[in-house]
């Protein structure tokens, strides 16, 4: 390692001819080759030619990054799509480089100077095309060894890829795998694993039959992070996500039949869900939860009663809760004793498709320790009820307060603010009751100046309970 | 307040740092120490000077402070933190690579170097050579190999702003367009040059010329060379 800093240098300015060094290049081969690392594999090849020390720099790199949208017109991915003409205009002498000529030139010239002493750890590859997937399958079973830790794939093919079965029994040391594309997934019945697997994302893969996914889930023992985008394609889909380990999960369904879903992750922390029917969730234990944000399909012509509960129940540990539209509307079918105590809540942010009073105020009064409450109105019909509103809300604050307002609430947040009479009532009485409140802010995006200019008015004029609170205007 | 446990590091230069045990641990290097027992008195720094590890010692307090909540919106802040903390002088960038990799902070450590590689990303090797300092001691018959080797990743895109078509073509080719030549020798280029005069297909029949004029590699051009060609060496000549 050579010796860099004994003095203090000035950035360089390439007139003076004083002192200048060359830092980057006296790093030491690992630490070139980490920062290296952060570069797709066409980006560390072009610093081949900065100077000698970086020739064989790329080589190092235990990292395989291809995106196949980074090689553009001349280069096509299928090297029939050559017309005869096209053909002419190449000199004979010029090599004409196609995608997978790329990809085998790289691998081959990288292993060259080492005879793969020096293995792919990080496998990524992005492959959009029509052509026959023959050079992605080698490529998939080329990574898959027992040192690759990362691999990513994106496949966009007219038909499914087939992923190699082998990699169930070779990829030991594999910490994150992300999936996309028509990735069909087949895990052998007696696979060895994943001992050390943490991070799994799948969006749009499909599973070879209904087994296929608990069988992924059972190969992973200390899973932490499941990122999940499904299609559902057929009837009868049963989820079952049974992980102890589990502490992020994100689940996205995409469906046009329904789907069970069960959850049983006591170590969850983190809850994103999207796409479920109520009636088709089962949530376990979730005591551990921090943060959920979820949403769930909404028939109207059903009655949710208990499901809801035991839905919400699931629920009341979290510090913070975002409720989307949909689930507030479930909401409307529990009364206030029907949900629990949200001891923990410390942030409730209300998205909603209609205000639905009852179920804001319940829930109020259910979370004595609110801090923060984000309000968003942004697809709101209100113009019908604006009286309506206004009286709910008077009412509202001229009996029972809820405890969080007038003792903890230090932020809230109006997003979608249109200037109405409700909304004013009801900032105004928040300013009046929240005697700890800090921070009021207001957005709004479909104000014209004048009526800006009016509301911050009005806004300023109100009186404020709290005497340290702050009220912006955005 | 509860007794705290700290620890206490010195600089190479002699600034003394008392330091919360828990912020210290972020470093794998100082925590075998104290696992070790071997931090009773001061942990000598000999590699890192008082300002870096202070600014390390920064890095770590941030990041020990928010390793409870793993919420979406503290990981934002996190990063947003991260930012403005890594924009730093060249100099003192590197002085952290190596101060992290001694110390083995792997958050530091990453932030550091994707800062690196972020600089390096998308730039032309003549603007990378510009911004570290670094001397291109090839021969050019030595750099044509290298060149040669690797063709496929050096490549330059044409982009016309009006209809943001780019063309990919080689350096060399690029470079029979005298005005190209200067651009890329001065290093005005980002990866995407610009062509403001010259629409898509008039943009592809000079390249289909510069293809012809390459191969033919004779001289007298002149009339191969279209009246697009010109009308790119003219008003773009400053």
């Amino acid at each position: 390692m050579a010796e860099s800093t004994s003095k203090r240098l000035k950035p360089t300015d390439p007139e003076e001819a004083t002192v200048v060094e060359d830092r980057i290049s006296n790093l030491p081969d690992s630490l070139l080759c980490h920062i290296l690392s952060f570069l797709t594999t066409k980006e560390a090849v072009v610093t081949s030619i900065l100077s000698s020390r970086w020739t064989t720099l790329w080589t190092l790199v235990p990292k395989l990054d291809f995106d196949s949208n980074e090689f553009g017109e001349i280069f096509s991915s299928d090297e029939e799509e050559q017309s005869p003409n096209h053909q002419d205009q190449w000199n004979t002498n010029r090599y004409h480089f196609t995608f997978a000529h790329i990809v085998s030139r790289v691998w081959a010239l990288r292993d060259r100077s080492r005879n793969n002493a020096n293995p792919i750890k990080h496998f990524r590859l992005y492959w959009r095309s029509d052509s026959d997937p023959i050079h992605v399958d080698t490529w998939v079973r080329t990574a898959i060894t027992p040192d690759l830790e990362e691999l990513d794939l994106f496949i966009s093919h007219p038909k499914p890829f087939n992923f190699p079965s082998t990699f169930f029994n070779y990829a030991k040391s594999l910490l994150v795998l992300k999936l996309n594309g028509k990735i069909v997934l087949n895990p052998p019945s007696s696979s060895f694993g994943f001992p050390s697997l943490k991070t799994v994302h799948l969006v749009n893969v499909r599973f070879a039959n209904g087994n296929t996914f608990s069988k992924l889930l059972s190969c992973c023992p200390v899973l932490q992070n499941l990122y999940l985008q499904i299609y559902i394609r057929d009837r009868d889909n049963y989820f079952k996500i049974i992980v102890p380990t589990l502490k992020t999960l994100h689940l996205v369904f995409l469906r046009f039949w329904d789907c069970k879903l069960e959850i049983n992750a006591p170590a969850l922390e983190y809850l994103y869900c999207r796409g479920c029917s109520i009636e088709d969730i089962l949530l376990g234990n979730l005591s551990n939860l921090l943060e959920a944000d979820v949403t769930v399909d909404h028939d109207a012509s059903k009655d949710y009663g208990k499901k809801i509960r035991d839905f919400i129940g699931a629920l009341s540990n979290v510090k913070s809760l975002q409720l989307v539209s949909n689930l507030t509307e479930c909401l409307c079918y529990a009364t206030e004793t029907d949900l629990p105590m949200f001891h923990n809540l410390t942030c409730l942010s209300i998205h909603i498709g209609c205000i639905l009073w009852d179920v804001l105020l319940n829930l109020l009064h259910r979370a004595p320790n609110l801090a923060v409450l984000v309000f968003n109105t942004e697809n709101v019909e209100w113009y019908n009820f604006d009286e309506e509103y206004t009286s709910i809300i008077v009412s509202m604050f001229y009996g029972d307060v809820p405890m969080c307002i007038s003792s903890h609430l230090q932020t809230f947040h109006f997003k979608g603010f249109k200037g109405s009479t409700y909304e004013l009532e009801f900032v105004e009485h928040i300013l009046k009751t929240a005697r700890f409140l800090k921070t009021m802010t207001v957005s709004s995006a479909r104000m014209n100046s004048e009526e800006k200019v009016r509301v911050l008015k009005e806004l300023l004029m109100f009186p404020r309970e709290s005497r340290t609170c702050q009220v912006a205007f955005l | 307040m509860s007794s705290v446990k700290k620890v206490t590091l010195k600089s190479s230069d002699g600034e003394i740092f008392e330091v919360e045990e828990t912020v210290a641990m972020e470093s794998q290097t100082i925590k075998g120490l104290i696992e070790d027992d071997c931090a009773d008195n001061a942990i000598p720094l000999p590699n890192v000077t008082g300002h870096i590890l202070s600014l390390v010692i920064q890095y770590c307090k941030e990041h020990t402070s928010s390793s409870d909540s793993n919420s979406s919106k503290s990981n934002e802040k996190l990063k947003a933190w991260d930012t403005q903390f890594i924009n730093v002088d060249l100099n003192v960038l590197f002085d952290l690579i190596m101060a992290a990799n001694y110390l083995n902070v792997k958050g530091l450590l990453d932030l550091t170097c994707q800062t690196v590689a972020d600089m390096i990303k998308e730039k032309t090797p003549e603007q990378i050579r510009a911004m570290f300092n670094i001397v291109n001691d090839f021969t050019p018959e030595e750099e044509e190999e290298v060149r040669r080797e690797n063709a496929w990743a050096f490549e330059i895109s044409l982009k016309n702003n009006n209809v943001v078509d780019t063309f990919e073509v080689e350096e060399s080719m690029a470079k029979e367009l005298q005005t190209i030549k200067n651009m890329i020798e001065d290093n005005y280029t980002d990866s995407v040059i610009p062509l403001h005069n010259v629409t898509s297909d008039i943009l592809e029949l000079v390249i289909e010329d510069c293809k012809k004029h390459v191969e033919a590699a004779e001289s007298e051009s002149e009339p191969s060379y279209s009246l697009a060609s010109k009308l790119i060496d003219d008003p773009l000549k400053a």
